[in-house]
């Protein structure tokens, strides 16, 4: 246990960030251990073997190409597009068990045409989707409200906190959502949901203090009124 | 010294407004100003040219897409700013195309050219030995531990401003990098025995 520490020690003396008494202390335990010893000689000649592969020239980049790639790239407004390969895996796992659920719907639908008739499944069908449809909002305008709220001054330091779990929550309900809605031929609705897609996708993969993004997320937010789009349809 | 530092940090600061209100040029003299830095950060990262000129432009084109946003008084200069956001630009691209590398088996350097005069063949074989056993262990490191390593090793970083940069404790890069050593130290095993030769200046 004791050793263990040296040898930590023994990578910070050579990275030089041991204050003196430290480093004393840790050449008094070389003097007295074998092992350490040995090991803090290994580890100097591996740190020298990572300084000798520096010698290894790195080479220019074609630096007109890179600017002319960047001078372009500015003039157009930043794309958010949906990624698929960028999607966690749960989202294809998700993605699939709707797939099966929606399957399952259309066999049993042929199975036993008799369900089809009287207009009562449909209708609690329909029920139940605005009841899920309202209650993902009054879940998601807390979480963008703070999003929608944050300003590049406050003292949060550019990082949101919030729960992991919820956000995929969110993420899989608008997900399962959307595709539900597709066939009811609302591209208001459809057009939102996609929107509140991609900005929790934004959400998700958001690093504590990256700004530029925080203020991306902030600007979606705003400049597509969805606050505003979600309370109208609470509304309706 | 401290007048030049703060006429940079005034011309800076004019250049960075400049470019918030549109100004090309402004925006070109920016990124001359920095496309090395950031470039070579990515290259260590990467160790491809061609994958380090692509996390190069989107660096360059994530800061000037933010720029309006960018805050003068959260104390964080334009150039740690912009490095922030090549390391995450950096790790993303590694995340976006780990698959990708791993089938086309990237990391082959088969030749490697040196950065000083010597044109012994020993010294270019040795350096490729070398070379590739940093390439296996930096492979078998994750994202994050990866950019550490190359944080502390290969831009010389303290790691109470790896801390900064990654938005992690100090404590955090230290185990990280405790970690990653004791991975190299694995990779290296019998090396040295086996390839007595001192690793002096040549």
């Amino acid at each position: 246990m004791r050793c263990k520490k040296f040898k930590e020690k023994i990578i910070l003396n050579l990275y030089g960030e041991l204050s003196e008494e430290e480093k004393s202390g840790l050449e008094r335990h070389l003097k007295e251990c074998a092992e350490c010893s040995r090991d803090f000689e290994y580890t100097k000649k591996v740190f020298q073997a990572v300084e000798y592969s520096k010698k290894e020239k790195t080479p220019e980049a074609n630096w007109e190409r890179a600017w002319k790639g960047i001078s372009s790239a500015v003039e157009e407004k930043p794309k958010r597009q949906l990624n698929l390969l960028l999607l966690p895996r749960w989202a294809y796992a998700a993605a699939a068990m709707a797939f099966v659920f929606a399957l399952g719907i259309i066999i049993g639908s042929l199975w036993f045409p008799t369900l089809k008739k009287g207009p009562l499944p449909q209708k609690a069908s329909l029920i139940s989707m605005d009841q899920s449809l309202q209650e993902h909002f009054e879940s998601l305008k807390p979480v963008l409200t703070e999003y929608a709220n944050y300003s590049p001054s406050d003292e949060r330091n550019g990082i949101i906190t919030i729960d992991e779990e919820i956000l995929e929550g969110l993420l899989l309900q608008n997900y399962l959502l959307k595709t539900a809605i597709s066939s009811q031929k609302n591209p208001a609705l459809q057009e939102l949901l996609e929107d509140v897609d991609l900005i929790l996708r934004e959400v998700t993969n958001l690093r504590n203090g990256d700004r530029p993004t925080l203020s991306l997320i902030k600007d979606t937010i705003n400049q597509r009124d969805i606050l505003f789009k979600i309370e109208i349809f609470q509304k309706i | 010294m401290i007048e030049q530092i703060r006429v940079f940090e005034m011309n800076e600061e004019a250049l960075i407004r400049q470019a918030q209100d549109g100004d090309k040029e402004a925006l070109k003299m920016l990124f001359e100003d920095n496309k090395k830095k950031i470039f070579y950060l990515a290259y260590q990262y990467v160790h491809n040219a061609d994958d380090a000129e692509d996390i190069l432009q989107e660096t360059f084109t994530k800061a000037f897409h933010g720029l309006p946003k960018y805050d003068f008084q959260n104390g964080t200069g334009f150039s740690p700013w912009l490095y922030r956001i090549g390391i995450n630009c950096s790790i993303d691209y590694l995340r976006r195309n780990k698959r990708a590398r791993e089938t086309r088996g990237i990391d082959d350097f088969p030749n490697i050219p040196s950065n000083s005069q010597n044109s012994d063949p020993e010294y270019s074989s040795r350096l490729k030995e070398i070379r590739e056993k940093i390439d296996e262990f930096l492979k078998k490191l994750t994202e994050r531990q990866r950019m550490i390593f190359i944080l502390k090793h290969y831009q010389e970083l303290s790691t109470k401003e790896i801390a900064e940069y990654m938005n992690c404790s100090e404590g955090s890069v230290k185990k990280q990098l405790f970690r990653a050593v004791k991975a190299i130290k694995k990779q290296f095993k019998g090396f040295f025995t086996e390839n007595s030769y001192e690793m002096q200046e040549i």
